[in-house]
C-alpha cells in the first residue's frame, strides 16, 4: 500500500471537518521520489471543506519534502511540525495554510485515549 | 536577578549585568535569546584589558537601555578621563551603539576589546545543561563574526558586525583607536540572529526564512506601536499615586511582552521574563480576560490563535487529544528533536474551559459575534473534550494525568509544580487529580457556552443540555468537594473519590466561576481572609499550618498577585465588597514596593513579620498575569460588567482610594467614561 496516496485519497477527506471556518486557500505538497521525479498533490481548502487533486499548479503555500519522509508523516509515525523545525520539510508561502494542514495529519500509531491509559494504570496497580 | 538589566521585545530578550556585559551563568538565562535559543552567551567589553564599572543604567524603554561606564575597578576610577556609553536596542536585530569619550586635553590611545561567544543553548536546557549534540563553527569575514551551530539539518547562527573597522578573530573584535582631545569615537554593532546559515535547499523555501519573512512583514516600528498601544488604553485619573503608577507600568509591561508568534498573524503575550518568554495558553487566556476593558485585542488574538492550534488527534508525548486547547509552544532545539514536548505541548487541564469562558466574555464586551460564529466548531470540540477525554474517571469531573511520563507535567492546573496538590498532612495524591478550580471553570464554560449556543449558534436544544449539565455539576461539586470538618472546598479530588483536603487559595477562583452555593460563600470568604490564608499582603497559595506550607514555596505558600485579583473579583461577585477591598488595597500597596510592577509571586510571610513584601527569589518580572492583575483590580473596584449593549458599573473603592475615573473604556458601546467615588461610611 502507498501510505501517501492512502492519506490523500482516503484519510484526508475524512478529516475535512477539522478545517477551520474562513479558510480559503490552496496548498501544494511536492514529494521528491527516490529515483527522481516529483509528485504534486494539491489540496484546496474552502471554508470548512477540502478537495484533493494532483498537478503542478501555483498554490498559496507549498510544502516540499521526500516521498519517503512523507510516507511516514501520512501514517503519523513522523511528526510533520518537528520535521519542519528540523528543515526536513521546506515551506514556502502562507504559513497559515501549513498551520491548517498540520492539524489534518494523523497522530502517532499506538497513541492512547487518556481514559484507557488511566484504566491500564489502575489495573497495573492492583 | 535584581542586578541584571533586561531589554525585551516579546519573546526576544537580552539579559546582561549592569555593565552591559553578558557572562555565561549556569543557573540563569543571561544572554540574547530569540525563539527560545540563546544566540549570545558572551558579550564582554574591556578597555586596555581592564573591565569597566557601571556608573548608572537607564532603561529608557523596555526595548532599549543605556549603560554609562568608566574603565577600571570601582576603587580607582576616580581620576579617569575616559567614559563609555553603551546604548542597546532590541528590534529586528540587537543594536548596540558603543561611544567612548575622551575628557582630557590630550589625545588618548585605547585598545577596545569586545569578546563575543554563543553556546546556542536551548532555554529549556539551561538549568540542566547537557553536552550539545551538534557542531559549533566560527568564521570571520568582511568585518564580521559569524557563529554557527548545526545539528543534522537544524541550524542557528549569530552574525555580528561593526560599523567601524576592527580586527576580528574567533573570540571577538579589537579596535585600536585614538581619540582626539575632548573628542569621541563611536561604533555601531549589530547582532543578527539567523535561523539558517547555509541554505539546505532553495533558500526561500527554508522554514526559518519563511518565519523571518513572515515576522518582518508583520513587524511595525516598535516605538510607534508602543505609542499607539498606550494611546488606545483608557485613561486613569485617581487620587492614588500607587495605582496610577501601577496602571501605567502594567500597560507598558503588557506591551513589552506582546509578540508575533511565528506563523500567526496576531500578537500574543509572552508569559514572563525570563523563563516563560513563550506562548502559554492559560496565561494568554487569563491575561486576555483581565485586559478586556482596556485592550480587547489581547483576548481576540489569544482566542483566534489558540483555536487554530487546538488538538485534533491522540498523541501521548505531546498529550494531545481532539478538542483540547494547548498549554505551551516553544521553538528550541529540544523541541525540533522531540526531546521536549512543547511543539505545542497540551498538558493543561484548564486551557480548554478557559478558552470557552473567554470566548463568551469577549463577546459580551466587544459584541464581536463574527468570532463566536467562526470559532463555533472549535468551541463545540472543546465542550466535547470536557465530557470525554478529560473525564478520566467517568464521574463528570475534569481530571488530569500525564501520559508523557518523562517530560510531561505531573500537575496540569495553574499550580503546575510537583508538590502543589497535597492533603493536609502533606501527602501527594496518586494521579489522576481533579483540582477544584477546574470544576468551577467547567461549570462556567458550560453556562457561558449555553448563551453562545442560544444566541449565535441557533441551537437552543444544545443550550438547554449545557445548562442542565452545569446545574448537575454544581450540585455534585458542592456535595463532593465540601470539607465538612473545615467548612471549605477541598483543593482537589483523588481517583478514589477522596478529598485532597489541604486549605488553599484555589477555592477563591470558585467564587469567580459561580459554582459556589450562596449558602457557603461566607465560609469561603472567611477562610480566604482568615489568618491562615491571608498574610496581610495577600492570599497565600497554601494555608499556614498545612503539611506542605512554605512561605517561599512556589505554589505552596507564596502570594500570587494575579491569583489575588481573581479572588477579589470573585468576592465582589458574591457581594463581599469589604473582603474584596482588603485584597485590592493590599495588592496595590505591594505594587508600590516593586516600583509599580507586581512580580509573579512574593513570599507568604506574615505582614507583622516583614515590613515590606519579600520577593520570591526566582520570580518572573515583568509577568503578564501580574501586569493584568492591576487591570482586573480596577474592573473589580469599579464593578464593571457589560449588560446587553451597555456597561454597568457598581463602584466600591477601598479606604485608601476615594476617587477613580476611567475614561474611554472601549467596548460594544463605543467608548464610555466611568467615575467611582468612595461612598462615605
Amino acid at each position: 500500500m502507498d501510505p501517501t496516496a492512502d492519506f490523500f485519497n482516503r484519510l484526508l477527506p475524512q478529516r475535512a471537518g477539522l478545517v477551520p471556518r474562513g479558510v480559503a486557500a490552496t496548498l501544494r505538497i511536492d514529494l521528491e521520489r527516490d529515483g527522481g521525479g516529483v509528485d504534486h498533490w494539491l489540496v484546496a481548502f474552502n471554508d470548512g471543506a477540502l478537495r484533493v487533486s494532483m498537478g503542478e499548479r501555483p498554490a498559496d503555500c507549498t510544502i516540499r519534502t521526500s516521498k519517503a519522509l512523507f510516507d511516514r508523516m501520512a501514517t503519523g509515525e513522523l511528526n510533520m511540525v518537528a520535521a519542519t523545525f528540523r528543515n526536513q520539510v521546506l515551506v514556502e508561502g502562507e504559513l497559515l495554510v501549513w498551520g491548517v494542514f498540520r492539524k489534518l495529519l494523523p497522530g502517532p500509531p499506538g497513541a492512547r485515549d487518556p481514559r484507557d491509559f488511566f484504566r491500564e494504570k489502575r489495573a497495573q496497580q492492583r | 536577578m535584581k542586578d541584571l538589566v533586561s531589554v525585551l521585545d516579546g519573546s526576544a530578550f537580552v539579559l546582561s549585568d549592569r555593565n552591559g556585559d553578558i557572562r555565561p551563568s549556569p543557573t540563569y538565562p543571561t544572554g540574547l535569546f530569540v525563539l527560545d535559543t540563546r544566540f549570545l552567551s558572551k558579550w564582554i567589553l574591556t578597555i586596555d584589558n581592564q573591565p569597566l564599572t557601571a556608573l548608572s543604567v537607564d532603561d529608557l524603554q523596555y526595548y532599549e537601555a543605556q549603560f554609562f561606564l568608566v574603565p577600571g575597578e570601582p576603587t580607582h576610577y576616580a581620576d579617569t578621563t575616559v567614559s563609555v556609553i553603551r546604548h542597546r536596542t532590541l528590534g529586528k536585530s540587537l543594536y548596540e551603539e558603543l561611544t567612548i569619550l575622551n575628557h582630557d586635553n590630550r589625545p588618548v590611545d585605547l585598545v577596545v576589546r569586545l569578546i563575543v561567544g554563543s553556546d546556542f543553548a536551548d532555554i529549556l536546557e539551561i538549568r540542566n545543561a547537557r553536552p550539545k549534540r551538534g557542531r559549533l563553527q566560527i568564521s570571520t569575514k568582511d568585518q564580521g563574526l559569524l557563529l554557527y551551530y548545526q545539528r543534522e539539518t537544524w541550524q542557528r547562527g549569530t552574525a555580528v558586525y561593526s560599523s567601524e573597522p576592527a580586527r576580528v578573530d574567533d573570540q571577538g573584535f579589537t579596535f585600536e583607536i585614538r581619540i582626539e582631545p575632548y573628542g569621541q569615537w563611536m561604533t555601531r554593532l549589530s547582532v543578527e540572529t539567523l535561523l539558517e546559515v547555509e541554505p539546505i535547499a532553495a533558500p526561500q523555501r527554508h522554514f526559518g526564512t519563511s518565519l523571518l519573512n513572515y515576522q518582518d512583514k508583520l513587524r511595525g516600528d516598535i516605538r510607534e506601536e508602543f505609542e499607539r498601544w498606550m494611546a488606545q488604553a483608557p485613561v486613569l485619573v485617581c487620587d492614588s499615586d500607587s495605582l496610577t503608577r501601577a496602571y501605567r507600568r502594567s500597560l507598558t509591561d503588557l506591551a513589552a511582552l506582546r509578540y508575533i508568534v511565528p506563523g500567526w498573524p496576531y500578537k500574543l503575550t509572552a508569559a514572563g521574563m525570563p523563563w516563560f518568554m513563550a506562548l502559554f495558553a492559560r496565561d494568554n487566556l487569563l491575561t486576555g480576560l483581565q485586559a478586556l476593558p482596556f485592550a480587547p485585542e489581547v483576548a481576540r488574538s489569544a482566542l483566534w490563535v489558540l483555536g487554530r492550534l487546538q488538538g485534533t488527534k491522540l498523541d501521548d508525548f505531546h498529550e494531545e487529544e481532539p478538542g483540547k486547547i494547548i498549554h505551551e509552544l516553544r521553538y528550541g532545539e529540544s523541541i525540533a528533536f522531540e526531546e521536549k514536548p512543547q511543539l505545542p505541548y497540551l498538558g493543561s487541564v484548564d486551557s480548554t474551559p478557559l478558552f470557552l469562558v473567554l470566548l463568551d466574555e469577549y463577546e459580551r464586551w466587544t459584541g464581536d459575534a463574527d468570532l463566536v460564529r467562526e470559532l463555533e466548531p472549535q468551541a463545540r470540540a472543546a465542550l466535547r473534550w470536557l465530557d470525554t477525554y478529560a473525564d478520566l474517571v467517568g464521574d463528570g469531573y475534569l481530571w488530569y494525568m500525564r501520559r508523557n511520563e518523562q517530560t510531561g507535567l505531573e500537575n496540569q492546573c495553574w499550580k503546575d509544580s510537583r508538590n502543589s496538590i497535597s492533603y493536609r498532612d502533606g501527602r501527594i495524591p496518586e494521579p489522576p487529580r481533579a483540582a477544584c478550580e477546574s470544576q468551577g471553570y467547567k461549570y462556567d464554560a458550560k453556562m457561558r457556552s449555553a448563551r453562545l449556543a442560544r444566541t449565535f449558534w441557533q441551537d437552543p436544544t444544545f443550550a438547554e443540555q449545557l445548562e442542565r449539565q452545569a446545574a448537575e455539576l454544581k450540585e455534585r461539586f458542592n456535595r463532593d468537594y465540601w470539607v465538612e470538618d473545615g467548612q471549605y472546598y477541598a483543593l482537589a479530588r483523588d481517583a478514589d473519590g477522596g478529598q485532597v483536603d489541604a486549605l488553599a487559595s484555589n477555592m477563591g477562583r470558585l467564587l469567580w466561576s459561580g459554582i459556589v452555593d450562596t449558602s457557603r460563600a461566607a465560609d469561603v470568604a472567611r477562610h480566604l481572609l482568615g489568618p491562615r490564608l491571608y498574610s496581610g499582603w495577600g492570599v497565600r497559595t497554601l494555608a499556614q499550618g498545612e503539611g506542605r506550607y512554605n512561605p517561599i514555596g512556589y505554589h505552596v505558600g507564596t502570594v500570587w498577585p494575579y491569583d489575588n485579583a481573581f479572588i477579589a473579583w470573585g468576592l465582589r461577585k458574591y457581594g463581599f465588597n469589604k473582603e474584596a477591598n482588603r485584597i485590592v488595597s493590599s495588592i496595590i500597596e505591594v505594587a508600590n514596593y516593586f516600583d509599580g510592577r507586581l512580580p509573579e509571586a512574593f513570599a507568604g510571610y506574615d505582614r507583622s513579620q516583614t515590613k515590606y513584601p519579600v520577593e520570591y527569589p526566582a520570580a518572573c518580572s515583568p509577568h503578564a498575569k501580574s501586569a493584568g492583575a492591576i487591570l482586573l483590580l480596577l474592573r473589580t473596584m469599579l464593578g464593571l460588567d457589560p449588560i446587553g449593549r451597555h456597561l454597568s458599573t457598581n463602584p466600591a473603592l477601598p479606604e485608601n482610594i476615594s476617587r477613580i475615573e476611567l475614561l474611554d473604556i472601549p467596548g460594544r458601546w463605543g467608548h464610555v467614561d466611568v467615575l467611582g467615588r468612595r461612598s462615605p461610611g
